[in-house]
């Protein structure tokens, strides 16, 4: 069965988690493969599981340029022309539907999906609903599956002034994944059905990976001596909510804590941060780092106390998932899934966002117990391992790919929710 | 005192068309006598018949095809020449200090329409604009840069942009005259090395015939109208503004916010709309012209400021003229606009409940409102209005000229 997933860039440090998905079902004898906007050569060395698998530079396919405009114009003959001597069925056939419903444009359509004609897809996936927009054509063109995945940003505020921007998403779509109930909800917020057929599917972390050695959390911290060492993780945008996290630093120091604040990413969003730091004196509490790989980001976690997460708009996060499986007790904010992702006083707090203040009372309270934060550490390392486990994740990924075939039968057929083992278990636990 | 307005100015990197309150300054000088030539990259068409004194240097835009921009960039070339050697000569002096051909190329793009044309002052109505066109410096005419706010309060604090702090304090160390919207930009100016002695406040103004207040007795019924302007840029703090509407909201006031204004934090304002529930209660006008600001203006009972840094707001005096009451957070300048109680509120920066607090009082009292508007109003009439203004910018332009005159 040959799945096509759709992703801006791969592979990407921000995004291990298509690279994890992609290998994972690679080796479990899918015919998996990537259509990109932009590949870069120095982000494949960052990925040595990629390099080891052979034959996955193949596997991996870049779209034609569309700009400078003149260059695409040439090139279009070329792209037709290889779209005909490799799937000159598939191409035909798209050429035809093009012409019946959008015309003379069927050719530029035609230009932008040559990789998607020329690999035949079973099922494309678009792993990120914002990805999916304009392109209900492909379904009928290609005679494919259309699975689209939503992690966030897309349902949280792209397009939100329109009330049915989603809609032919919602109607064309095969499936549609999500990465938890708060997602969903949000889905039918936005004008989705409530019985159309979709799957809860959690991100997964591999354990072994984000390995917390053997840290204990004995010390007391919070003093000159020995400061609350707090860290971050995440692009800087405004979806984090950067600026409250630095308010309840300066609320916490306000209150005789001694910390030091660790922020990893990069982002548009630099100037208001930096500038934040600056407005609460924090110029020697709070250090920027910058985007660091996985590794540094691992020691990272590894020296710190404590994990703050005090996004605005969130889909599930991964860094937060990452930060429990390195024993880290988190504190965050209830934005999207985070209140799904860490259980509220066992592996963490849960606090409500745009409130610096009780994200400083929570941090005071985990600074001034260090059992706390082991008990809490141990509880979050526990359910990373039980909960959200890669083998889970990619067989819930199997499970939906032939779901989405069988239906093929079925067409039209039965529109129902489909929750995957490991959620069961989640909404349980 | 009436000033000698018998003065050429050059006015660079505006783009057209400007601002209200750059607009406003450049018509209060054209229509006092003094020539004023403006140099911008984008001119619309209109803008000649708009004000038939005013003088132009089209400087192009290092945009479109290669070719057509090196054929241009060498007709250019040839003229500046003819025009100015001696001018290319300082000119290359600059530019050789830049590494890349392409950011060469763009500098000359930018610099040779100067070359062999003087002026008694060249004035800057930007920080980034004196340090793009540095060169402009030593040509021998006097120089006036303008600070205005987050150039000077934020920018310089971003670790990728720590070159601004060196360009800010080579302008500000060779300019004549250093102009700042507020004391307080100047007290920030000065950690980048401006000399007190060269600088100069002039606060920002507002047409007060065109901005008023309409004859009412101050309510709207039981909907009570607040209203915000400015770009959405973080610095607006738009995100506290609409946590504070929220919290009124809960304690059952019934209102409705009105926010002009576009920008890039578009997104960052609507997600929170949304996520706040507040889809009914704030509208998003996006950018209005001049006429639907002050339409909106007067049918508003108060004006709100939630911004985390300003140089002062010109959106806020505005307001004031229109004779709305202010609740405004004590950031940069704006202390010097709006006095805690008097014609307003002051409140803490990124602080909602001190919003809402604060908008509380006005929102349950029409009485307040009223006469905190007319004390906003006077105020302005007092101290922010245009004539003022374009007679201060006289003096300081005549001191410019007269000590360069008599140094020479």
């Amino acid at each position: 069965m040959r799945v096509t997933i759709v992703v801006p860039s791969f592979p990407k440090l921000t995004e291990t988690f298509i690279v994890t998905k992609f290998l994972g079902l690679l080796e479990r004898g899918w015919d998996m493969h990537v259509v990109c906007e932009t590949t870069d050569l120095a982000d494949w060395d960052r990925f040595p599981d990629l390099l080891r698998q052979a034959g996955t530079r193949h596997r991996v396919h870049c779209s034609w340029p569309h700009r400078p405009r003149w260059l695409a114009l040439l090139l279009v003959p070329v792209a037709l022309f290889r779209c005909i001597f490799k799937n000159p069925i598939g191409t035909s056939q798209y050429l035809l539907n093009g012409w019946r419903l959008i015309g003379i444009d069927a050719l530029r359509r035609l230009y932008l999906d040559a990789n998607l004609v020329i690999l035949k897809p079973d099922i494309i996936h678009f792993e990120f609903g914002a990805l999916a927009f304009g392109r209900k054509h492909l379904k009928e063109f290609l005679n494919c599956r259309v699975v689209v995945s939503f992690r966030g940003y897309d349902l949280n505020h792209f397009g939100v002034e329109h009330d049915r921007f989603f809609r032919d998403i919602w109607d064309q779509a095969d499936a549609i994944h999500v990465l938890g109930e708060d997602l969903w909800r949000r889905a039918m917020r936005r004008g989705c059905p409530a019985d159309r057929f979709h799957q809860l599917i959690p991100p997964a972390i591999d354990a072994n990976l984000f390995n917390p050695m053997n840290r204990m959390h004995t010390d007391f911290a919070g003093t000159r001596e020995r400061p609350l060492r707090i860290l971050s993780v995440g692009r800087l945008e405004w979806e984090k909510g950067y600026e409250y996290a630095i308010h309840a630093i300066r609320k916490l120091k306000n209150q005789g804590v001694c910390c030091s604040y660790r922020i990893v990413g990069r982002g548009s969003f630099l100037e208001a941060i930096a500038f934040a730091i600056h407005q609460f004196a924090l110029d020697d509490d709070v250090q920027l780092l910058g985007g660091l790989s996985q590794a540094q980001v691992v020691e990272e976690m590894r020296i710190a106390d404590i994990f703050l997460h005090s996004a605005v708009s969130e889909g599930f996060c991964n860094a937060v998932l990452e930060a429990q499986a390195m024993m880290l007790p988190v504190v965050c904010s209830d934005a999207g899934g985070l209140p799904e992702n860490v259980l509220h006083t066992e592996t963490g707090f849960v606090v409500p966002r745009r409130y610096p203040a009780a994200l400083a009372e929570k941090l005071a309270l985990l600074g001034s117990d260090p059992d706390m934060r082991q008990r809490m550490g141990l509880a979050g390392r526990r359910r990373v391992q039980i909960h959200f486990r890669l083998v889970d994740q990619i067989t819930s990924f199997e499970q939906l790919y032939s779901r989405v075939m069988q239906s093929n039968a079925e067409a039209g057929g039965e529109a129902d929710t489909y929750i995957c083992a490991t959620q069961v278990s989640l909404t349980e636990g | 005192m009436q000033e000698s307005t018998k003065f050429r100015l050059l006015v660079v990197g505006v783009s057209w068309p400007p601002e209200t309150f750059l607009a406003g300054l450049i018509k209060g000088l054209t229509d006092a006598g003094v020539e004023v030539t403006v140099s911008c990259t984008k001119m619309q068409p209109k803008s000649r018949v708009a004000n038939p004194k005013l003088r132009w240097l089209r400087v192009p835009t290092w945009q479109g095809s290669v070719v057509l921009r090196l054929i241009r960039l060498a007709s250019m070339a040839v003229r500046a020449i003819f025009r100015g050697p001696s001018d290319i000569a300082i000119f290359a002096s600059h530019i050789r200090k830049g590494s890349n051909l392409a950011e060469r190329l763009r500098t000359w793009n930018r610099l040779l329409q100067f070359a062999g044309r003087r002026w008694d002052v060249i004035y800057f109505a930007w920080n980034s604009a004196a340090i793009d066109y540095i060169p402009l410096f030593d040509l021998g005419c006097p120089v006036v840069v303008s600070c205005r706010g987050s150039q000077i309060h934020v920018a310089p604090h971003n670790p990728e942009r720590l070159e601004l702090r060196q360009g800010l304090r080579a302008t500000f160390e060779r300019a004549t005259l250093v102009h700042c919207v507020s004391e307080a930009t100047m007290h920030e100016a000065q950690s980048f090395r401006l000399d007190s002695a060269k600088s100069q406040v002039i606060r920002p103004s507002v047409d007060t015939q065109f901005f008023f207040p309409l004859e009412r007795d101050g309510t709207n019924g039981e909907l009570f109208r607040l209203m915000t302007t400015g770009r959405l840029i973080f610095q607006k703090g738009l995100g506290y503004a609409l946590h504070a509407v929220r919290l009124l909201l809960d304690e059952g006031i019934s209102l409705r916010f009105d926010i002009v204004g576009d920008g890039p934090e578009r997104q960052y304002v609507t997600y929170t709309i949304y996520d706040l529930g507040l889809e009914r209660v704030v509208h998003l006008h996006g950018r209005l012209p001049l006429g639907g600001v002050q339409s909106l203006l007067r049918r508003a009972d108060a004006f709100l400021l939630a911004s985390v840094s300003e140089g002062i707001s010109n959106a806020v005096i505005e307001a004031m003229a229109c004779g709305l009451p202010v609740v405004t957070t004590n950031c940069g300048g704006m202390r010097e606009a709006v006095q805690d109680c008097v014609e307003g509120f002051v409140v803490p920066v990124r602080d909602p409940i001190a919003i809402s607090d604060a908008l509380r009082k006005l929102a349950v009292d029409p009485e307040l409102r009223l006469r905190m508007g007319r004390a906003a109003r006077e105020r302005v009439l007092r101290e922010f209005s245009l004539d003022q203004q374009v007679g201060r910018w006289l003096t300081l332009y005549a001191k410019v000229v007269n000590n360069s005159v008599r140094l020479r």
